[in-house]
């Protein structure tokens, strides 16, 4: 990935984090926002404008794709991870892991 | 029932909505300020404004996709959708991160300005005439049109007040192609990006400051770069993208703190 790419997505916002951490496994609106609750515990309540505006732009970008529309009368639109999502993911784990390990420095020089 | 509102401010509407519907009356139609109530349970819904991306209507995504939601589109008029869920189903709340309120702010303000523009247009075609044909209706087009200028100015500034505050929280990251963002807390300096190896070349330097107090800002000085404005800069190659260069920021403190209390860095 160019460098001049990377200054541009990183870090991920929490929305859009929890929402590719949902999408690892094909999903749909409803169970992202159900899932990411659990997750987190109740402190990150998905709005339904910001997860259609994140589920827009991330299907812009590339980082998830429809991966089924239910032909029944019950039109579940699922969505999964692309490739280039996870690399995403990726990134932004080894990101978070770099920063927690840093921040243990702090204890110790105590 | 059918009560009449002109309402500029979609926030202050909402608020509206919801208080009808405490007191038992949900919004079932909406047109030119034209607001129609039926009766329903105090409480039984929970109303929300959105803009959308299209006149008079919303996209199949987008109906699906709020259906999913449990969200009922009540109207669509001009470039916005009264949606309303059962109370029941818990609190609605439609953007819940920075990032996307930050975007539906600004819809909004494009479309004060855009209407700003017309209006603007439309005040001064009626000078124009006024003065052309000495004419008392050009005067009052004139005025008409001048006035409802200032109206939308007023909810553009007072919007845009709103979206300084969310960016100024210093979370907001998208921003257009190579720009980098730096946010400030009183004389700190800090980037919101880990640091980066950039390939030399030109990019854009984007300020948000972390206070709210709008006076700070006059009293910033910001040497070789404009305060909280775009400018270009450039990159070194290979050297942390935090930033390079100097540059130095005050704070409005009197002189003898301000030398402490200025931050610098880059080479």
């Amino acid at each position: 990935m160019k460098s001049t790419e990377t200054t541009k997505i990183f870090p991920l916002t929490e929305a859009l984090f929890y929402i590719l951490l949902s999408l690892r496994k094909p999903n749909h609106g409803y169970g992202i926002i159900r899932e990411v609750e659990e997750l987190t515990k109740g402190r990150v309540v998905l709005g339904p404008g910001t997860l259609y505006g994140a589920i827009q732009t991330m299907t812009e970008k590339g980082w998830i794709r429809i991966y089924s529309e239910e032909t029944d009368s019950r039109k579940k639109k699922q969505y999964i991870i692309t490739d280039l999502g996870r690399d995403i993911f990726q990134a932004e784990k080894r990101r978070l892991e770099e920063l927690v390990e840093n921040a243990g420095l702090f204890d110790l020089s105590l | 029932m059918v009560k009449f509102r002109w309402y500029f401010d979609t926030d202050k509407e909402t608020e509206w909505l919801n208080l009808m519907a405490e007191k038992g009356w949900a919004l079932t139609g909406f047109c030119l300020g034209f607001y129609r109530f039926e009766r329903c349970e105090p409480g039984e819904y929970i109303y929300q404004i959105d803009a959308t991306d299209k006149l008079f209507g919303v996209s199949e995504d987008y109906r699906q996709f709020m259906e999913e939601m449990g969200a009922e589109i009540v109207c669509i008029w001009g470039l916005y959708a009264f949606l309303r869920r059962k109370a029941a189903e818990g609190p609605f709340q439609l953007y819940t991160d920075v990032e996307f309120t930050i975007s539906h702010y600004s819809k909004i303000i494009n479309r004060f300005e855009t209407v700003e523009a017309m209006e603007a247009a439309g005040m001064l075609s009626g000078i124009y005439c006024a003065v052309q044909e000495i004419n008392t209706f050009g005067w009052v087009l004139a005025l008409l049109a001048g006035s409802l200028f200032l109206v939308f100015q007023r909810q553009a500034a007072r919007v845009k007040k709103e979206l300084k505050e969310l960016k100024i929280g210093g979370m907001a990251l998208k921003g257009e192609d190579e720009t980098i963002h730096l946010a400030c807390t009183g004389n700190q300096v800090q980037s919101e990006f880990l640091p980066v190896f950039l390939e030399s070349g030109s990019y854009t330097l984007c300020f948000y400051y972390l206070t709210c107090e709008e006076d700070w800002l006059e009293y910033c000085e910001i040497t070789g770069l404009e305060a909280g404005n775009l400018v270009d800069y450039f990159w070194e190659p290979g050297l942390p993208a935090v930033f390079t260069g100097s540059y130095q920021i005050y704070s409005n403190l009197s002189e003898e703190n301000s030398a402490s209390n200025s931050a610098s860095g880059g080479n």
